[in-house]
């Protein structure tokens, strides 16, 4: 504070209106000061360029000002109306998952360095943030097989319309294939990000028994589009957590009309099964927040984005990328945002996206989670989840009452599940809520061909115990409930 | 005094600021096979005989032969590797932050404390709505907030940025044509030449044709130059207000009417909404669809480049097109819920609701400050602001190619062009020196029209001291340049992690990855 100020500060102890707000620094004599300076008689008048009848001159009907205590109290008190999957035996995924957050990811996340500084503009002060997040894209580069990443997108949905929009950029045809069978709110995502590039959108189902792509329906598809397709899309393991055994042929398939082959993945899944870029994909998508981040109600997420190393490819991507350079004097390393003559702010109308503001500290934290997991630890996660899930499968199937796993392909962390008797899954659902379970997500709405099916999830999150528990609530219903 | 001690310190070989200079080993180095930094439980006995029976369930050549390269570190390593970085990273809490357009104020801690609340944390949004009541009633009032603010009638909380909201907005515009039966012809979305990159690429995205028109003297809307564009293939005008210069539109009602006579609509970009909270509403102004950067003016942190948030509101007959779904309130039985009821809905944007822990830190902001703690933080980012343009304008080299007679508003645009043209130090020079100096600069070369352009917003958080200090390095600048001796500016910054950098390198031969960096090295 300066010397001058200490006078000002005694009356200001006497009527409290005047000491400024926390957030507020500048004092009453200061904006005097201020104001003389500028020739300006009144903070008003800073205002006079507006247009006095377009001027808002009533109570705006916002709360009050809160102090920090009333504020917290505030804010607890509406969020105990939460009840957390912590006091839930929850077997819900489809998208998000509860993974373990270890201690050490928030803390570095948190550091204030972090958390409040912009984009790396100014790269010379900006170096452990790029850092950060080049040894980000290095990582998921690792696990996807593919050596282009990029600094990061908001989720997954929006990713896949990017792909999406990569994929009529880099092959100038605009019809892009997606399993019907995909997250819907995956699918209405891309629905609307390819309405205004008039991109068409074909779907293609999936083998009722083995719960994988169709592999004769899609070829025949493939066979009426030809030269029209811009790329073909596939999760794997898929939404119904299933591994999809066909895709290497499928991504030939794709390659035979010069498309783009796009998979999806889960990040956590990549310590097991064959990465994307073995697989055959040109681009890999999928959500980061198994990686480190909480759920916090969806959002916010972590879109992944690789790309196989190819010029024309690099030119059509989306999003920010970060490089590895020198310094201009020297062979010192420094890190700076390159490539960026596809971005919006030199591109502008002809940008690759228009994203600017992106989910770099989730990069971060996923940086971070990978870095402590190491590959051996994301190997045994992924097998974790493997033998819970397939678990709980095998002691759902020896219900009568239970089909489970409803498809016979092979499954990693997910698997649906159907009550045999239809008309029993709205008490189904309200029992198991009464006893604080949340037997997985709900497929009647979106997919009611499948019955009254449940895709469920397991993570290392789900105790011997909590599964143990499910099962006995499932017999009990069962058993009041006159199961055939 | 103050005030000469910092002088000096700026003038004698810029002593009052280091940052960390750590070796750049890349955590990849570091690692040594056999360390592990996090556990997994491990598996009871009976589940490793699951584990065993469902590996054999995948066929090989579906299995991953090698384990990823991820580095192996132990948990003292991560944590030292990362702290490091940090302390090679300069945010708000570093120092002074006034990237213009950025908003870069103090991003108060209650509001991370709010946002890591095992409350709002570990909720699975597909939970059932009566285990959400919590999040729901945030984000309903959050929403109700940001509607009154702006003066519009209903709010998606969905979008996940500035830009996403921008995206939202003009599909929202889009698909209203449609239901006119008019988006066969209306294809065309006016943008001002200072607009904001996002702008024309959101209008591309979304199917339109950018029609550019250029700004007037005072760095305005040219009110002829916009008659003349406007045909009935208009389908609407994207505008900030105040504009990317830190003017405030005079003529924002002439240009709302000239594009309404046409139908078509007027989107505000909220970038700028610091400078009029209480003041001035969009509403009134004449918009139709607006979008809040809530990593702006709501104080949550950017975090090196996001996560943020990007609200959008809209006038009542527009709601219809929000995406779904909305958040509503049943009042008779006090019960918030899921609203996919929206007949002509744009669809989905993307996943589940919105950036559920940044909007509660706009929550948490807005009930800190209050109805007219508002009002008082545009107040004074618009004081600091104009104060930092009156000083600035004042200096030798510097000047305010539009507004210098009136009030800007939240930030103002300087040019270094006569500097340049007289002395070599450009803008780009001028950055790099403050940074010496333990300043953040400004944006430069932003808006495009101004050449040389340093684009500075103080915001309300920063107290007059640093402010006063800022514009002494600028004094500093413009005297070191015209009295010969440019080297310490030429070859700033020297207090950095690294000096200037080879961008022309990263580009030509790009090493985006540890997997390219190891292939350059085999060749
Ligand atoms: C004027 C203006 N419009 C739009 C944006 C885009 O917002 P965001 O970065 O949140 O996507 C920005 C910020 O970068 C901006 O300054």
């Amino acid at each position: 504070m300066k010397r001058s100020s200490i006078q000002e500060v005694i009356p200001a102890l006497h009527s409290i209106q005047h000491l400024s707000h926390p957030f507020l620094p500048q004092t009453e004599s200061q904006i005097k000061t201020m104001l003389k300076t500028m020739n300006v008689s009144s903070i008003e008048d800073l205002y006079s360029i507006i247009p006095k009848e377009l001027r808002f001159e009533g109570k705006l009907n916002l709360p009050k000002t809160h102090s920090e205590q009333e504020t917290l109290r505030k804010i607890q008190s509406v969020l105990q109306k939460n009840v957390t999957t912590d006091d839930l035996i929850s077997f819900l995924g489809a998208g998000i998952y509860p993974h373990f957050i270890p201690s050490v990811v928030p803390s570095i996340v948190n550091r204030s360095e972090f958390i409040t500084s912009y984009t790396p503009y100014a790269p010379e002060v900006s170096q452990g943030m790029l850092q950060g997040l080049w040894e980000y894209q290095s990582m998921i580069a690792e696990l996807t097989q593919l050596d282009l990443v990029n600094s990061s997108m908001y989720d997954f949905a929006t990713t896949l319309g990017e792909a999406a929009l990569m994929s009529t950029r880099a092959t100038k045809k605009n019809t892009f294939l997606v399993p019907e069978y995909i997250q819907p709110e995956r699918l209405n995502t891309l629905i609307t990000y390819t309405t205004g590039p008039k991109l068409k959108i074909v779907t293609y189902p999936c083998d009722k028994l083995t719960g994988q792509a169709d592999l004769e329906k899609l070829t025949s598809i493939i066979e009426l589009k030809r030269n029209q397709i811009s790329g073909v899309y596939i999760e794997n393991p898929n939404f119904w957590g299933v591994i999809e055994e066909e895709i290497v042929q499928i991504g030939e398939l794709t390659h035979d009309q010069n498309s783009l082959f796009i998979i999806g993945f889960d990040p956590i899944s990549l310590g097991l099964l064959r990465s994307p870029g073995e697989l055959g994909a040109d681009i890999a998508i999928g959500d980061g927040q198994p990686l480190g981040l909480p759920m916090n109600f969806g959002g916010p997420l972590l879109g992944l984005f690789a790309v196989k190393n190819d010029k024309k490819l690099v030119r059509a991507m989306p999003g920010r990328i970060i490089g590895l350079t020198t310094e201009i004097n020297s062979s010192n390393r420094a890190f700076t945002m390159t490539l960026q003559t596809r971005e919006q702010h030199i591109r502008r109308e002809r940008a690759t996206s228009n994203i600017c503001t992106n989910n770099a500290l989730c990069a971060l934290a996923s940086t971070v989670y990978l870095s402590l997991i190491g590959p051996h630890g994301l190997k045994s996660l992924a097998e974790t989840s493997l033998a819970k899930a397939h678990h709980l499968a095998e002691r759902l199937s020896m219900f009568d009452e239970i089909s489970s796993p409803h498809f016979t392909g092979p499954f990693f962390k997910e698997f649906v599940f159907t009550l045999n008797s239809p008309s029993l899954m709205d008490s189904f659902t309200k029992f198991m809520r009464t006893r604080n379970i949340i037997p997985g997500l709900s497929l009647i709405k979106d997919f009611p061909s499948l019955g009254s099916s449940y895709l469920a999830s397991v993570t290392e999150m789900t105790t011997s115990s909590d599964m143990e528990l499910f099962l006995d609530t499932v017999l009990e219903f069962f058993r009041t409930h006159g199961g055939k | 005094m103050t005030q000469f001690l910092n002088f000096l310190g700026h003038m004698e070989g810029n002593k009052v600021f280091k940052q960390s200079k750590w070796p750049k080993t890349l955590i990849f180095e570091k690692s040594t096979p056999g360390r592990i930094g996090y556990q997994v439980p491990e598996l009871s006995s009976e589940e490793e005989k699951v584990l065993e029976k469902a590996k054999r369930t995948i066929s090989s050549d579906l299995l991953r032969e090698n384990s990823p390269n991820l580095p192996e570190v132990s948990e003292l390593e991560v944590v030292r590797h990362f702290t490091r970085l940090s302390q090679m990273t300069y945010g708000v809490d570093s120092g002074f932050y006034p990237l213009g357009s950025c908003t870069m104020k103090y991003n108060p801690k209650i509001c991370d404390t709010a946002a890591s609340m095992i409350d709002a944390q570990n909720i699975h949004p597909y939970q059932p709505e009566d285990t959400i009541q919590g999040s729901l009633q945030i984000m309903y009032e959050l929403a109700k907030w940001l509607a009154e603010l702006s003066g519009m009638a209903g709010v998606t909380l969905q979008p996940a940025a500035g830009a996403h909201g921008e995206y939202t907005g003009i599909m929202i515009l889009r698909k209203y044509h449609e239901s006119q039966n008019n988006l066969a012809i209306k294809n065309e979305i006016i943008v001002p030449d200072s607009a904001h990159g996002t702008n024309p690429a959101t209008v591309s995205m979304c199917g339109f044709k950018t029609i550019v028109i250029p700004s007037n003297n005072d760095g305005c809307v040219d009110i002829d130059a916009l008659r003349s564009s406007v045909t009935n293939k208009t389908a609407g005008m994207m505008l900030t207000n105040p504009n990317t210069l830190g003017i405030f539109e005079p003529n924002i009602k002439e240009i709302t009417d000239i594009i309404h006579d046409v139908d078509g609509l007027m989107y505000y970009d909220g970038a700028n909404f610091n400078a009029i909270m209480g003041k001035v509403r969009p509403g009134d102004m004449g918009f139709d669809i607006v979008h809040f950067n809530i990593h702006k003016t709501f104080a949550t942190p950017h975090g090196g480049g996001g996560p943020g948030a990007g609200p959008v509101g809209v006038v009542s007959h527009l709601i219809p097109f929000l995406p779904v779904p909305s958040v509503a309130y049943n009042s008779t039985s006090d019960f918030y819920y899921l609203n996919y009821n929206h007949k002509q809905t744009i669809g989905k944007v993307r996943s589940y609701f919105g950036n559920f822990s940044i909007l509660l830190r706009a929550y948490t902001y807005i009930l800190r400050l209050g109805q007219t703690g508002l009002t008082r933080v545009s107040e004074m980012a618009n004081l600091n602001a104009n104060y930092m343009k009156a000083q600035c304008a004042r200096i030798d080299g510097f000047s305010v190619p539009y507004g210098e007679n009136s009030s800007c508003m939240h930030e103002f645009v300087l040019s270094a062009k006569k500097l340049y043209k007289e002395t070599e130090i450009s803008a780009l020079d001028i950055s790099k020196y403050l940074l010496d100096n333990g300043l953040h600069p400004p944006t430069v070369y932003f808006p495009l029209i101004v050449p040389e352009a340093l684009m500075i917003e103080p915001t309300e958080t920063e107290p007059k001291e640093i402010i006063d200090d800022f514009i002494q390095v600028i004094r500093n600048i413009s005297k070191l340049a015209y009295s010969g001796k440019k080297e310490d500016i030429q070859n700033a910054p020297i207090n950095t992690s690294v000096g200037r950098i080879d961008d022309v390198k990263a580009a030509r031969d790009p090493i985006i990855s540890y997997r390219m960096l190891k292939k350059q090295k085999k060749n």
